[in-house]
């Protein structure tokens, strides 16, 4: 059975058609509340503000089937195309369109860590997704409310209390390339409850020209009291990819999140990150790269809710610019009223390599509480002509030294990151985006 | 070494050098003194290659080679070094990563043998040393927070790893104090021999106490009006650059 999605005439297929299995009765409830908010808005345009910079036009220019999961014997085909980060020990998760096709019987166990599939769940885990995933009324993004409709297939990670999970969480998304115009949907669920510790690795790929796929993926995070994540999300798409996605995080009391974001491949690359404080003195820092180049677009809109007083965030996104490609970053820091000693800060630095390179840069603050630190910053620069010439009078030729000088722009940024074979993996994508403009 | 014919450049729409000569032999220390406007720092730009100094007439040849053909990279490549009156300020790329970079590809270019990591630190620390720069300076963003003492100090320190075979100091002395002057002037000097000729541009004469030139030049609006040996420095100091306007 295929189900066909016609945005042009705002129509898609009722996701209860796709819920014949009573076990899966219980997403119900988040299903229809998604699928309500995604009838009731606009589809994405240029004239919606939240869609401003994107060029949305292929979703009404075409109809999408539902991406279906792939055969055994073609998975076994394109899993070799996947690339993979060395990283002992970690826990491998891997999902081709949507699908999960990692045997989860197969995985090492490891003691507080449980993972399962939506259509495994006990009735407190069913509970506790639709805790952690429910669209919100006010949510913005038509397709994420999409996504959340079509969440069948997603998984709940679990840590338990007071467990620190010494090895990366590795989550591997891949679009293959199917017939033309499908349309991928997944989603994640990730608790850690009071004092726990992991790190989840995501990593979005696909290798080859895609024909009208879109992929969408939602990432729900729940930090109870005291628990720490390290997040890191790392967009390669081809660069004929179209992927909008959203991650969500709600910190509880004296948690903590560190994050970090690689926006490169992609036609279009739409990520909203919604971070929300909603328990005193939690904390996140996110850091993001974005390396558009040739006519690709990518969209960060991150959006840091300070809801309680006392916590503390951290934002430092950096882009370089090349060709004609175009980035957006819309950072929102939002400090309700009770949120006293909030400490916000947001910074975005462009660096322009061409002329017709694009950015728009948009930072938005919405500050209700009168004794707040909030700082934010955006620049936009081009390379430094003073700093090529003192480095050609060294020696070093015009390519070298723009490469020097790009890769200056940003390798704090990698550097910083604590888990080498991501640090050393970072540099090499950056070495090669580098060798290609 | 180097014969510059008759050059004239400009820099946007303003002639600033209008035929000047010089020839420089292997070995010899050449100053230039001028006052301010005179054409000192675009002699240094346009020789290096610097965009936006444009040559429009006259020749240099370097080492047999018509220096203006090339990129600035390649002049250097060729043995040309210029320090800066000011160095560049570059975050994010390390001076570690700077300097090797540039032996590298200098050294690659004259056939000489690649230095590998071990090699190269040690011969950084050695010339640190001799500067009396903290080693910590190659850690460092490229010039990022030096005093201007340490800029220049910088400057020198590049110029001892890369053996250039001509050096330009672009008013080397400003911004030094007495100490630091000492110290430049004694690197400057020590790198002084046979083969390795430098153009010393300065405005004051305090400089030529330090790095003894072999010839002394007067620029004026971008000529060389009058030329002689040490003690001409002395006698411009004397007499002030408007004894120059009177030649």
């Amino acid at each position: 059975m295929s189900y066909i999605f016609d945005f042009k005439n705002h129509k898609a297929i009722d996701p209860t058609a796709l819920m014949s299995n009573d076990k899966m009765a219980w997403l119900n409830v988040i299903q229809e509340k998604a699928w309500t908010n995604f009838t009731n808005m606009e589809l994405p345009a240029r004239k919606i503000e939240h869609w401003k910079y994107n060029q949305m036009a292929f979703l009404t220019s075409n109809t999408f089937r539902l991406a279906t999961p792939l055969s055994a014997k073609v998975i076994a085909e394109v899993s070799g195309e996947i690339s993979s980060i060395q990283l002992p020990g970690a826990i491998h998760l891997t999902f081709v369109d949507g699908y999960l096709i990692t045997d989860l019987n197969q995985q090492p166990t490891l003691d507080g860590l449980s993972i399962t599939r939506y259509v495994d769940t006990t009735p407190e885990q069913q509970a506790l997704v639709e805790r952690i995933s429910m669209p919100s009324t006010e949510s913005r993004n038509m397709l994420m409310n999409l996504n959340s409709a079509l969440a069948n297939n997603g998984i709940l990670i679990e840590v338990s209390k007071k467990t620190k999970i010494e090895t990366p969480i590795y989550i591997r998304h891949f679009t293959s390339r199917q017939t033309t115009s499908t349309l991928a949907s997944q989603n994640i669920v990730i608790h850690l409850n009071e004092f726990s510790d992991a790190t989840l690795i995501e990593q979005f790929e696909s290798t080859v020209q895609q024909e009208n796929q879109l992929a969408l993926q939602q990432t729900h995070v729940m930090l109870s009291d005291n628990s720490k994540l390290d997040h890191y999300r790392l967009n390669l798409e081809h660069e004929s990819s179209k992927q909008i996605s959203q991650v969500k995080t709600i910190l509880s009391k004296n948690s903590s999140l560190n994050s970090f974001y690689l926006g490169s491949g992609s036609q279009l690359n739409r990520t909203d990150i919604d971070t929300i404080h909603s328990g005193e003195n939690s904390e996140c820092s996110i850091t993001g790269i974005y390396l558009p180049a040739k006519k690709q677009t990518i969209d960060y809109h991150t959006n840091t809710e300070h809801q309680v007083p006392h916590c503390n965030s951290n934002e430092i996104f950096r882009g370089i610019i090349a060709d004609e490609a175009s980035a957006t970053f819309n950072g929102k820091i939002h400090i309700f009223q009770d949120a006293q000693k909030s400490d916000a800060r947001l910074n975005n630095k462009n660096l322009l390599l061409t002329n017709k390179a694009e950015i728009n840069t948009k930072p938005e603050l919405e500050i209700y509480a009168d004794d707040v630190k909030c700082a934010h910053g955006a620049t936009v620069a081009q390379l430094d002509n003073k700093a090529i010439y003192y480095l050609q009078t060294r020696g070093i030729n015009r390519q070298q030294a723009t490469k020097m000088l790009s890769v200056g722009f940003i390798n704090e940024l990698i550097e910083k990151i604590n888990i080498k074979p991501i640090q050393e993996f970072l540099f090499t994508q950056l070495e090669d985006y580098m060798s290609h403009i | 070494m180097l014969k510059i014919d008759n050059l004239h450049a400009k820099v946007e729409d303003k002639s600033i050098l209008n035929g000047l000569s010089l020839d420089i032999k292997p070995g010899e220390v050449h100053a230039i003194m001028g006052p301010n406007g005179s054409g000192k720092s675009t002699l240094g730009y346009t020789l290096s290659g610097r965009e936006g100094y444009t040559p429009t007439d006259g020749s240099v040849l370097f080492n047999g080679n018509n220096l203006l053909d090339f990129d600035a990279d390649e002049r250097a490549k060729q043995g040309l070094f210029l320090a800066f009156q000011y160095p560049v300020e570059i975050p994010g790329v390390s001076n570690m990563e700077f300097l090797k970079a540039s032996v590298d590809s200098i050294r690659a270019y004259q056939n000489k043998k690649a230095l590998d990591a071990i090699q190269f630190m040690k011969l950084a620390r050695e010339k640190c040393k001799a500067i009396d720069l903290n080693q910590n300076f190659l850690k460092r963003g490229v010039n990022e927070g030096f005093s201007g003492g340490e800029k220049k100090r910088n400057e020198i320190m590049q110029m001892m790893l890369l053996e250039p075979k001509l050096c330009i100091l672009d008013e080397t002395d400003s911004g030094l104090d007495i100490d630091a002057l000492q110290v430049v002037a004694d690197g400057v000097n020590a790198c002084r021999n046979e083969n390795r000729s430098f153009i010393v541009v300065t405005h004051y004469q305090r400089l030529l106490d330090y790095i003894v030139p072999d010839y002394v030049h007067v620029l004026s609006n971008g000529k060389i009006i009058k030329s002689g040996g040490k003690e001409l420095a002395l006698e411009l100091e004397e007499k002030g650059y408007s004894w120059i306007d009177k030649l």
